[in-house]
């Protein structure tokens, strides 16, 4: 078990982590917040790149840091920028990163082979990286992830650049590894996490704001969710009124999904909250920020 | 060992080697290979070195007194045989100059005159007249070695150095000039095209990992920050391989000036007019050359690695080395390979200097290891 202990990390009198506290056992965590949230802050501690100010870190009760290399070795970590050399070959870089995991040869090269047709780069598992798209280098990024058969598996933005129908064989592909092991996955991107993540942390202020299931998380802001038509010209008027969350245009009227405390009036139809709206309510200031002009 | 093949390979990539290779191409055109083509350069050079060469062959590597009072004989000889020559010759006495004497007094103010002259030396290139002028100047050093006492200007004589210098002139050491400053030449150029390698070949060890972000992906590893340590140790391999190849092709290319016979005269002698703390032959000096040149590029190699550690990106790598290869071309060069033991420096800064250089080089070493294994890695 990965025990996240009062972790605060500071730069200076820059505070980007405060009294983080945590706990991860087998099964996919899904770290949801914002660019700039500090995902990335806690992601780099949890990989040795950085060092908690105060705090602790444990694996199976022994500080990580302690721990050493007898950690780092059941770790795999896609970092938000994955770096490679161009001039390289998927199956040179990962013959590459297999020693610096240490793995034996004849194990890497079996190794090497399995994960290149999983991600399906086997094709051009000897051509030189330079020439590929984002998609296809996110996708030797997962590979070298998963190089040493990780027992605690970081992903900061894995979907990065990936299309769609490689999103869904990534996700299928977590879910399947996750049964065995941790799988932490850092995104903005909710779609993501819904449908594979056993729990959100969602981080907000440097803290953590919520950590649980999706029901749990969605019981936010349960009874709060609505769907209505509205003619355009009341839309300016209506949306002071409510929180926003999508918007499309249906029969020549505007069908708004929105959040509202307020008593519900007959046209609105209560609609169960998913995880898109509870990130959207929760993040609506850091949001509306990034969007302002 | 198997990260640090992985790292050698990094750094000697097809691309990077071409390039040292146009560099070092280049670089002997431009400044070494003059040393080669034109050793020796000109007359009465050559002169000197046959000379020189044959005082070897007759006298072995030290002349005492007596075997000067027949190289004497062997110049006045040469001196009426030169004297024959131009009396053979009708223009030469009819201007005046029937003896060797008259020939090197002649006013060559005069057009008639300075033809005669020409016309010996530089158009026929009378053997016999160059080396009497070579024998001349050798003859001059040797008579005139207590000049050697003031080879110290911008301060006056210590006892020891007073010692060195009688020792020097008393010790009857043969050495041709021509072959050592030629050699000092050669190794100043060479120790140069060292320095520039290594700052090619190692700037981009660090760098291009942070630059391509590979950084985060090495020390989350299980390998982890060991990195560091093991591409510093790569870098000082490379290094020593750069520096082996460089002075490999030069002493092959060095074989070709034929110095053999002088290896190992005493560097210490009137005729070179160099004056050093210790009893060395040019082997020795060549050998202690050798050693310098690869102390120094250790201690640049771990200079440039951290350089490459730290700059944020290749212009600025570049800018922090200028300064760094203005320092050792124009100084640490100068001092540290060329001009080792002499007697102008202080006995003990040879030594010091390597010493301080280990240190400096060592402490940085480990203060960055240490460093390195705490650091948060943030970009």
């Amino acid at each position: 078990m990965l025990v996240v202990n009062h972790v605060s990390k500071s730069y200076g009198k820059f505070e980007a982590l405060k009294d983080i506290n945590l706990e991860f056992s087998n099964g996919v965590y899904g770290l949801l917040a914002p660019n700039g949230a500090g995902k990335t802050t806690l992601i780099k501690m949890l990989t040795t790149l950085i060092f908690p100010s105060k705090g602790e870190i444990l694996y199976n009760g022994t500080n990580i840091t302690r721990l050493g290399e007898k950690y780092r070795e059941l770790l795999g970590y896609l970092p938000q920028e994955f770096g490679y050399y161009k001039n390289y070959s998927p199956k040179q870089f990962l013959e590459y990163i297999g020693a610096l995991k240490g793995m034996d040869k004849k194990v890497l090269e079996k190794r090497i082979d399995d994960l290149l047709k999983l991600v399906a780069l086997e094709d051009v598992a000897t051509k030189k990286m330079k020439k590929f798209s984002g998609g296809m280098i996110q996708r030797v990024g997962i590979a070298q992830a998963m190089l040493n058969d990780p027992k605690i598996l970081i992903l900061d933005e894995p979907t990065a650049g990936l299309d769609p129908k490689e999103r869904v064989r990534f996700r299928n592909l977590l879910s399947e590894l996750a049964r065995d092991r941790i799988v932490i996955l850092s995104t903005h991107i909710v779609s993501d996490v819904e449908s594979i993540a056993n729990e959100i942390i969602m981080i907000k202020d440097k803290q953590v704001l919520y950590k649980g299931s999706i029901d749990e998380i969605c019981k936010i802001i349960a009874g709060m969710v609505y769907e209505t038509s509205i003619p355009y010209e009341q839309a300016a008027m209506f949306k002071k009124e409510v929180f926003s969350l999508s918007e499309k245009q249906e029969d020549g009227l505007l069908k708004i999904r929105f959040i509202s405390k307020k008593a519900p009036e007959p046209t609105w139809t209560a609609v169960k909250p998913n995880l898109e709206d509870v990130f959207l309510y929760v993040y609506r200031d850091d949001i509306q920020e990034s969007s302002a002009p | 060992m198997r990260i640090i093949l992985y790292e050698l390979k990094k750094i000697f990539q097809l691309k990077m080697v071409c390039l040292l290779f146009i560099i070092s191409f280049i670089f002997y055109q431009l400044f070494i290979n003059f040393y080669f083509e034109h050793f020796l350069n000109g007359r009465p050079a050559l002169d000197l070195y046959r000379i020189n060469m044959e005082m070897i062959e007759q006298y072995g590597y030290k002349m005492n007194q007596e075997e000067f009072e027949h190289f004497k004989k062997v110049y006045e000889k040469e001196k009426a045989a030169a004297d024959a020559y131009l009396q053979a010759r009708q223009e030469y006495v009819e201007a005046g100059l029937d003896t060797y004497e008259k020939f090197r007094t002649a006013d060559t103010e005069k057009q008639e005159i300075r033809e005669l002259v020409d016309q010996i030396i530089f158009v026929d290139e009378v053997d016999l007249f160059w080396e009497l002028l070579a024998r001349e100047t050798l003859i001059k050093y040797y008579e005139n070695r207590n000049s050697l006492f003031s080879i110290v200007e911008d301060h006056p004589l210590t006892a020891e150095q007073k010692e060195r210098i009688k020792d020097t002139i008393t010790s009857g050491n043969i050495m041709s000039a021509e072959a050592f400053e030629n050699y000092n030449n050669l190794i100043r150029y060479v120790a140069i095209l060292i320095v520039i390698s290594i700052m090619f070949m190692i700037s981009p060890i660090f760098l291009q990992d942070r630059r391509n972000h590979v950084v985060f992906l090495q020390y989350s590893n299980k390998t982890g920050r060991k990195i560091f340590n093991l591409k510093l140790q790569t870098a000082l391999i490379a290094a020593g391989f750069i520096t082996t190849i460089q002075l490999g092709l030069f002493f092959i290319l060095y074989r070709g000036n034929k110095v053999g016979m002088f290896l190992n005269a005493n560097i210490n002698s009137v005729f070179t007019h160099e004056v050093f703390w210790f009893e060395l032959t040019f082997l020795q000096y060549i050998l202690l050359t050798i050693v310098s040149v690869y102390l120094l590029a250790f201690a640049l190699t771990i200079i440039v690695a951290v350089l490459s550690n730290r700059a944020p990106n290749y212009i600025s790598m570049v800018g922090f080395q200028v300064p760094l290869a203005i320092l050792l071309f124009a100084v640490v060069i100068d001092y540290l390979v060329v001009r080792i033991t002499k007697i102008g420096l202080p006995i003990y800064f040879l030594p010091s200097a390597y010493v301080l250089l280990i240190l400096i080089g060592s402490f940085i070493y480990f203060w960055s290891v240490k460093r390195e294994k705490k650091v948060d890695l943030l970009h």
